[in-house]
């Protein structure tokens, strides 16, 4: 069950009628078998002849009465997010007192096909999910008088704000000659809505700091940072964790390399900017998901998080500092509806607090050179930079085959993508977690 | 905790059975199925053993988790369908395309279809092809057995295709491109009868389970549904009208004689198979006294009873032979002669004193009676009439009476003598001499005659010696073929006596007898075949002879001399002789005195193919009868089905060549055939096209086998001819991009492109629909601009793009 569903009724509004080709190839054969009976005078022909008249009047009859009992709910879920799977859950319901229901097909109907089904409401889910995706699901069998659920899932590949019209209910039983349809769409005019929250993927170690960039490029021994840190739990090694901070002893028990996680540092205030000037398509696509990303991974670590991505979104950014679940899912929602404007985040250093972490996510590298980093890794402005152009090198290894949506969104990503692994050290910014560090970010763009 | 029914197992189980019970029925209906020479048991074994094989298969491999049946690769399959094409299409070149070739081929393909149920689809086409074969059998045969068959698969029928259609929903559903459609809910029906909340498991096996009482539904939905088409077909088939279209465009859809049942006829048809009933109704009573009022026989004789002289054959048909009529009431023309009756009137039709021993006969039948002649014994000498007056018509040369009204006749009197019945071969010389020309059947016929030392040239053979060779002939088929009511059907190449003597070799009385009046014929002896009833079943209460149904019966009657007499039968030196060539066993099993508790059985067995036979037999005047009975217009249908047949007549048999007397058989099964063969070849051409112009667009980027747009289509296309094939991982404004980059085509092209793949993100992605003409508008515009441009260094794909950029430039 998705996150958030409930029910609403459908009404019909309209039925279709469609002869498969099952149904042409059934007619041809009793239009042959006619002609063979009157030719020949075979009685068995005319008996086949009636029997094929027949089983076209108890299809019609058995379809016929089946599809007008049947009654449809909808739950979708508030949201969901890229890369997962995403239900929405029909509830379909047999009123009729003795007449089974047998075969439905339930299909969310893309807007495409709302003019002529005269819907006002509109149909925009297939715009976060792959092109050709369809929404169905298959019910076997609903006994008189009772109901049954069935889920229609698909995996989003983009975020965005959806919203679900018409539903078509088909089948062809009993003998396949007609397809029928019944269309229902929302007893209330309006569609349904959901938000599919932006892929995130889990970061390496302080991705978003000085420290984990360090760590993950290689380049130099993690500073002092953590050695008095408060310890908070042991996770599983992944690619990127420094050797230091393996639990020896516990893997060792174990059988599986352990690191240890620790309390963050500083109790953690972090305002997240989005920057993305001009960017569009897949660099926009990869910004939202390295923010959605960095958010999700603060939350994780328990940091509140102030969000600024200027004015394209109403709830986007917020003036306080904020942490939970809740906060975190608003402020996923928020970028899943960041539509990447011209305006530059407010506030911006003006507008950071001392006692926080400043992140800025760039779409491009340009603008983040290392020219203006100090040594703790943070730029001269104090602000922590990190680019989109890095997030596979920034993910963990086994979260990378998730990026591959992106590519979806826009397939020269790939050829990007590949591209910009070859200088992944263009990390244009570290920092954060106060740790400064000793190799100074790397070469420049 | 209620269990649930894999209904799946059930479904590939019951195709499987479809499969075996439609070859059974055709191997029952067509016992000619030349499977390389094997016959119907193997063709049944071999369905029994594929089809077993299957099953043991495919639960082996369900029991280790797979769940769809086993397969053998395509390439055999479609070798093996090839092969199959191959024969057929020689036997058709070979004997013209006949319904067995077709059905052989649906064979095939049948029995190496169940090896490749990959999909729904497979499964929809097996279905398809046991309705095919089905069809095809009730073409081949109308007889109760393979009908039988047909008739008890009909609920299997039905119920499978049920269970196809919820396999065939769940693969549509579940098989939608990058999208997981689970069935969940499917399958979990029970969990869904039990509680709505639940939510359902996922179908991890394909199998889709149903609970026991939605599997009882279902059953009540197939029972109801064979219940209530089986109604309709019934008000179908009997206010569908009849023989308005008999075979008037050919022989297509078999015959009605098939399955007949037994009784008296007046034209003998042969070549056609089928089994033939014995209706143990009772048709007539007869008391056969001499001139001093006793038995003119002792208990267990048994008594031709003559109804109709058949003399004319032609292809595999005897019938009368022609006769002009005078005007009733006077002096016929030459052969016949009218007499009005009065009742009780003694008519006296020949000289009452010619011929030896006399008889008289005394006919009570049962029923109305107006569908039968007026039978006799031997050549009648008079006639009373004792229920009511009538117009009677005497054959002179022949001996047949006959009511010219067809009013029925309850009780009659008819005095015979025992001498020949006509003193003269004044039958024309063509009805007579129909085999006579006929080289196989003399070589036959003289080779019988040479073992016993006759003389076959009937101008060297003395005359007396045609008493004879008659009897050798006789004796011939009495032991060397077999009687039965089974018949095989004749091969429709050869003419049926042919066929009976040298392949058959068995077959009932009508093949017996005109085996041997072909064979009489053919040496140059007279021969003829008549028809009517072998009384020989003697109440023993009453004395007389009970005659029935199965008792009708046909034999000789060759125009011999000489011979061996008997006191009884004093010949003259010339004259008509009955010759029965039928196995004599046949006469003493009508007499009905040995019932056994098998031939009770057997009886039963006979009301059943009765009732059968009843059914197919069903003719325009049954069906007008019982529309009338009900109170309906038996024409309402009539003049357009009037209308439609003389539209098929007109198709199999243009009107001058049908005034011209000339004749076209097989004329709707070659329309047909023809018809079949034109789509058929339409269709590989349009798949073949299809395929072309699929694997065309692939090659060029365009998705295939997704609802692409025309005019998106168009462009990926137009765009792909010229070079700048679309990667599939490409969006439509990167490609667009990309070309541009690399080519920078004239404005006009990129702004049609665009524009194409702005509305295609339109509809696609923000739900507004174009209408239908502005999407012919984008892709027409696509079409135009791209058609005029040749991009630099590239060389144009065809010669229409050749043709076009040189245009351009």
């Amino acid at each position: 069950m998705g996150r958030g569903a409930r029910f609403t009724k459908l009404i019909p509004v309209s039925r279709g009628y469609a002869i498969p080709w099952a149904g042409y190839a059934y007619i041809a054969t009793i239009v042959l078998i006619a002609l063979g009976a009157i030719n020949s005078g075979n009685n068995l022909l005319f008996w086949a002849f009636g029997l094929g008249v027949g089983g076209v009047i108890v299809s019609g009859l058995i379809s016929g009465t089946m599809m007008m009992g049947v009654e449809l709910e909808r739950a979708v879920p508030s949201h969901g997010a890229c890369g997962e799977p995403f239900a929405v859950i029909h509830r379909v319901k047999n009123v009729r007192r003795w007449m089974p229901v047998f075969g439905l097909t339930i299909e969310e109907v893309p807007a495409a096909q709302r003019r002529a089904l005269r819907s006002r409401a509109v149909a925009t889910w297939p715009s976060v999910f792959p092109m050709w995706a369809a929404l169905r699901s298959f019910v076997a069998y609903v006994p008189p008088g009772e109901s049954v659920e069935a889920r229609a899932e698909g995996v989003p590949n983009r975020r965005g704000e959806i919203s679900f019209d018409v539903v078509r209910v088909t089948t062809t039983f009993p003998f396949g000659l007609v397809r029928k349809s019944v269309y229902f769409r929302e007893a209330s005019g309006r569609a349904a809505s959901s938000v599919v929250l932006p892929l995130v993927v889990r970061l390496v170690s302080g991705a978003w700091g000085a420290s984990g960039a360090e760590a993950r490029l290689g380049r130099g021994q993690r500073p002092r940072e953590g050695v008095n840190e408060e310890f908070f739990s042991l996770r599983e090694f992944v690619e990127g964790d420094q050797l230091r901070s393996i639990a020896w002893k516990a893997s060792s028990r174990l059988g599986v390399p352990l690191v240890r996680q620790s309390v963050p540092p500083q109790g953690g205030n972090v305002k997240l900017a989005l920057a993305t000037s001009g960017a569009k398509g897949v660099e926009l696509e990869r910004a939202v998901t390295l923010a959605a990303s960095i958010v999700a991974e603060a939350s994780r670590e328990g940091r509140n998080i102030r969000l600024d991505i200027g004015s394209s979104a109403s709830s986007g950014s917020s003036s306080e500092h904020a942490g939970g679940r809740a906060s975190l899912i608003a402020m996923l929602e928020a970028l899943a509806r960041y539509r990447g404007e011209e305006s530059s985040p407010r506030g911006g250093e003006r507008g950071r607090r001392r006692d926080e972490t400043h992140v800025v996510v760039t779409a491009t590298s340009n603008g983040t050179a290392s020219d203006n980093r100090g040594r703790d890794g943070r730029g001269l402005d104090g602000v922590v930079r990190v680019s989109a152009t890095d997030l596979e090198a920034l993910a963990i290894p086994s979260e990378r085959a998730k990026l591959e949506l992106l590519a979806e969104v826009d397939g020269k990503a790939m050829d990007s993508t590949r591209n910009r692994n070859g200088r992944s050290a263009e990390v244009m910014a570290m920092g954060g977690g106060g740790a400064s560090a000793d190799q100074g970010g790397g070469g420049g763009a | 905790m209620k269990r649930s029914i894999d209904i799946s197992s059930r479904f590939r189980a019951g195709i499987l059975i479809l499969v075996f019970l439609t070859v059974l029925s055709y191997s029952l209906a067509d016992d000619e199925t030349a499977v390389a020479g094997a016959d119907r048991a193997l063709l049944s074994a071999l369905a029994m053993i594929v089809v077993a094989a299957n099953w043991l298969l495919s639960e082996r491999l369900g029991r280790l988790g797979r769940t769809r049946s086993v397969t053998v690769p395509s390439f055999v399959v479609y070798l093996v369908i090839g092969v199959a094409l191959l024969r057929g299409i020689s036997d058709a070149w070979q004997q013209g395309v006949q319904l067995s070739t077709f059905c052989e081929f649906v064979v095939f393909v049948l029995l190496i279809k169940v090896w490749d149920r990959r999909s729904a689809r497979d499964d929809a086409q097996i279905i398809t092809l046991c309705v095919f074969l089905a069809i095809g059998s009730m073409l081949t045969s109308v007889s109760l057995a393979p009908n039988a068959l047909i008739l008890l698969g009909l609920p299997l029928l039905v119920g499978v295709v049920m269970m196809h259609q919820l396999h065939a929903s769940r693969e549509r559903a579940l098989g939608v491109p990058a999208a997981t459609v689970k069935a969940g809910a499917a399958d979990a029906g029970e969990q869904g009868a039990r509680s709505q909340r639940t939510r359902p498991e996922p179908d991890t096996r394909g199998s889709i389970l149903l609970p026991r009482r939605g599997v009882f539904l279902m059953r009540t939905l197939v029972g109801s549904s064979i219940v209530a088409a089986f109604a309709i077909s019934i008000i179908v088939f009997i206010v569908m009208p009849r023989a308005m279209t008999m075979n008037s465009v050919g022989g297509g859809g078999g015959d009605r004689s098939r399955g007949a049942v037994t009784s008296f006829t007046d034209k003998v048809e042969l070549g056609q198979g089928g089994f033939i009933s014995q209706s143990q109704e009772v048709v007539m009573e007869l008391e056969i006294l001499d001139e001093e009022g006793k038995p003119a026989s002792p208990p267990g004789s048994a008594w031709y009873v003559r109804g109709a002289v058949l003399s004319r054959y032609n292809n595999g048909q005897w019938v009368p032979a022609e006769r002009r009529l005078g005007r009733p009431g006077t002096a016929a023309t030459r052969g016949f002669q009218v007499y009005n009756v009065e009742r009780g009137e003694d008519l006296v039709l020949d000289d009452l004193t010619r011929g030896g021993r006399r008889v008289t006969m005394t006919v009570r039948t049962r029923g109305s009676g107006s569908d039968l002649p007026l039978f006799t014994l031997w050549r009648p000498l008079s006639i009373q009439l004792t229920s009511s007056s009538d117009r009677i018509r005497f054959d002179t040369r022949t001996g047949v009476l006959k009511s010219d009204t067809n009013a029925p006749h309850s009780v009659y009197h008819v005095t015979s003598a025992a001498y020949e019945v006509s003193a003269v071969v004044d039958e024309p010389r063509e009805t007579l001499a129909t085999f006579a020309a006929d080289p196989g059947l003399r070589e036959y016929a003289a080779t019988l005659l040479r073992r016993a030392n006759l003389e076959p040239d009937p101008l060297i053979r003395p005359r007396s010696d045609d008493a004879r060779a008659v009897r050798v002939m006789e004796n011939h088929l009495r032991e060397e073929f077999e009687y039965t009511l089974d018949v095989p059907a004749a091969d429709p190449s050869m003419d049926p006596n042919k066929w009976f003597l040298t392949v058959g070799r068995r077959g009932n009385c009508e093949y017996f007898a005109s085996a041997l009046a072909a064979l009489c014929q053919s040496i140059g002896i007279p021969a003829r075949l008549v028809t009517g009833y072998a009384a020989a079943e003697v109440n023993p209460r009453t004395g007389r002879y009970t005659v029935r149904e199965s008792h009708a019966h046909a034999w000789v009657e060759a125009h011999v001399s000489g011979g061996q007499e008997t006191e009884s039968r004093r010949w003259s030196d010339v004259g008509w002789r009955i010759y029965d060539p039928t196995p004599p066993e046949t006469l003493w099993n009508m007499r009905g005195d040995q019932r056994t508790v098998f031939s009770r059985l057997g009886e039963m067995f006979d009301a059943i193919q009765v009732a059968w036979n009843s059914a197919v037999t069903f003719d325009e005047r049954q069906r007008q009868a019982l529309l009338r009975r009900q109170g309906v217009d038996p024409d309402t249908l009539g003049s357009a089905a009037r209308r439609l047949a003389g539209f098929f007549q007109e198709i199999g048999q243009p009107r001058e060549e049908a005034e011209a007397g000339r004749e076209r058989p097989g004329g709707l099964i070659r329309v047909v055939s023809w018809s079949i063969a034109g789509a058929a070849a339409l269709a590989i051409g349009l798949l073949a096209i299809r395929v072309a112009r699929r694997t065309r667009l692939r090659g060029l980027g365009v998705p295939v086998g997704e609802s692409v747009p025309a005019y998106y289509a168009a462009v990926v296309e137009s765009l792909g001819k010229r070079g700048f094939v679309k990667p599939s991982w490409q969006t439509p404004m990167e490609y667009l991009a990309t070309v541009e980059a690399k080519a920078a085509p004239p404005e006009p092209v990129m702004a049609a492109c665009r524009r194409a793949v702005d509305v295609f993100y339109r509809e696609r992605f923000a739900g507004i629909a174009e209408t239908a003409q502005t999407r012919a508008l984008v892709r027409s515009q696509v079409l135009e601009a791209v058609r005029a441009w040749n991009p630099t260094g590239l060389k144009a794909r065809s010669g229409r793009a050749k043709a076009t950029a040189g245009r351009a430039n």
